[in-house]
């Protein structure tokens, strides 16, 4: 796997370059200079993710991002304060520093997912089934919701559900204490299975058990520890479906 | 860390020392009391980091700093010979004049910085740890160098920009008020500068702390 760092922060290249040769991805390309990255956005090397961060001086990533880079883009910031807008420009992550190695793992992992063949030694943290079945993939039965994962009926623990997020034909199920699922569905197919009481969609990739939001920002929500964007029209419905001391 | 200190004086100087002290130094977080009796009340009005008292070494004085029995470092600026033995485990005891040194020692002395952080998602890497502290100390002693040059220079793009990449430093090295301060500069000081200011010297106040704390244990 091979990527490129845009960065003003020296600091958080080398931090980067660290996480990155542990894992075996090969650097082909650091940037300090944001408006020089901008200039060679059509002539980088080839690469299958670029980091980006999001506030550097003269030309911001989101200059870049609007330049559609052809890679997929793994976004960089201090804070949390531009996820919502950054996910809009179809990133893969957004990684705030500064972040553990588990973390930038689930994010080479989102990278990998959308990139075929590619050679990451590291045990992948989503449990990907060798093949994935092609009928009903979400049953529901006397109250409990069971997935099909190769074949196989696995009960969901829906209290143990963080958060559900679309990814293409498939569905990522990040739980608490267990591992993650993907499970050939859809979020809408997902929403209608899952506890009504519990569980509400924030974004049009994201439902969430609200029982594991941690906390609310303008416009993400923590839940337990995923930050996740909620949608500017579903704000005020998970407001009110939490209980709010004003 | 909030540094914040509480200063005991002697008498009403028209020319307090601790107004010397601070006046070409760091803009430190402090009030002043007038003789021991006014600490336990100030104390009770607000929080302190450090307290420092200037004392004669009368034996009033001194047994009332035996009887304080609060979790504060004491430093005991006293202008006699005889032996103080104040049972306080944080005190340090010096003889006059107290200079910005003394007094920058005695506050690094507290740990502002914790490196639980760096060393977890360095997953124990001692040369991952010892190469990230590195381009910390050269970042903040460029930061000490430049920030107050923009700030003269009312370059505040440029103290913005220094404000923002300290911003992850901060949160890795688990200075969470500095960290705080630091987000809340980096949005608000081109619109609100004077009101920033102030808050951009704390930050170089505790870049500073940081920093000897670093390097002593680099």
């Amino acid at each position: 796997m091979k990527c490129i760092i845009i960065d003003d922060d020296q600091f958080y290249i080398d931090f980067l370059s660290k996480y990155c040769e542990k894992v075996k991805i090969k650097i082909v390309g650091v940037y300090q200079n944001s408006v020089l990255a901008f200039q060679e956005l059509d002539n980088m090397p080839e690469c299958d993710v670029i980091f980006l961060d999001i506030n550097m001086p003269d030309i911001s990533g989101f200059d870049i991002l609007n330049n559609k880079p052809r890679t997929q883009v793994v976004i960089l910031s201090a804070d949390d304060s531009n996820a919502v807008k950054a996910f809009d420009h179809n990133v893969v992550d957004y990684l705030q520093k500064p972040f553990p190695f588990d973390r930038f793992m689930r994010a080479i992992n989102r990278v990998k997912e959308n990139v075929p063949k590619v050679n990451i030694i590291e045990k992948p943290i989503v449990a990907v089934p060798k093949s994935y079945p092609t009928r009903e993939k979400v049953i529901e039965k006397d109250g409990a919701v069971f997935v099909n994962i190769n074949k196989k009926l696995i009960k969901l623990d829906v209290n143990d559900v963080v958060l559900v997020e679309a990814k293409g034909d498939y569905v990522l199920i990040k739980r608490a204490n267990s591992e993650n699922l993907i499970v050939h569905s859809t979020l809408k197919r997902m929403k209608e299975k899952l506890p009504e009481d519990s569980f509400l969609q924030v974004h049009r990739s994201f439902i969430v058990n609200l029982k594991k939001i941690v906390d609310i920002e303008e416009s993400t929500v923590v839940v337990n520890r995923e930050v996740v964007p909620i949608s500017r029209g579903n704000r005020a419905t998970l407001l009110s479906r939490l209980n709010v001391v004003n | 860390m909030a540094i914040n200190i509480l200063f005991v004086e002697n008498e009403r100087l028209p020319e307090l020392q601790v107004g010397k002290l601070l006046c070409n130094s760091r803009f430190v977080n402090h009030s002043v009391v007038f003789g021991l009796e006014e600490v336990s009340e100030a104390l009770l009005k607000q929080s302190y980091s450090h307290i420092v008292c200037n004392i004669t070494c009368s034996k009033s004085q001194l047994s009332y700093l035996n009887s304080i029995n609060i979790d504060i470092p004491l430093l005991v600026i006293c202008n006699s010979d005889s032996e103080i033995d104040v049972t306080n485990v944080n005190s340090l005891i010096i003889k006059e004049p107290l200079s910005y040194k003394v007094l920058f020692d005695f506050i690094a002395k507290k740990p502002i910085i914790s490196g639980a952080t760096l060393e977890e998602y360095a997953m124990g890497d001692q040369d991952f740890i010892d190469q990230m502290k590195q381009l910390i100390i050269e970042e903040f002693e460029d930061n000490l160098a430049k920030i107050p040059l923009y700030l003269t220079n009312k370059n505040f793009k440029a103290v913005k920009s220094n404000m923002h990449q300290l911003i992850g430093k901060f949160a890795m090295l688990e200075m969470e008020e500095a960290h705080q301060l630091s987000k809340r500069i980096d949005t608000n000081i081109l619109k609100d500068t004077d009101k920033e200011i102030l808050n951009v010297h704390h930050v170089l106040f505790d870049v500073e702390i940081a920093l000897s704390q670093l390097k002593c244990s680099a």
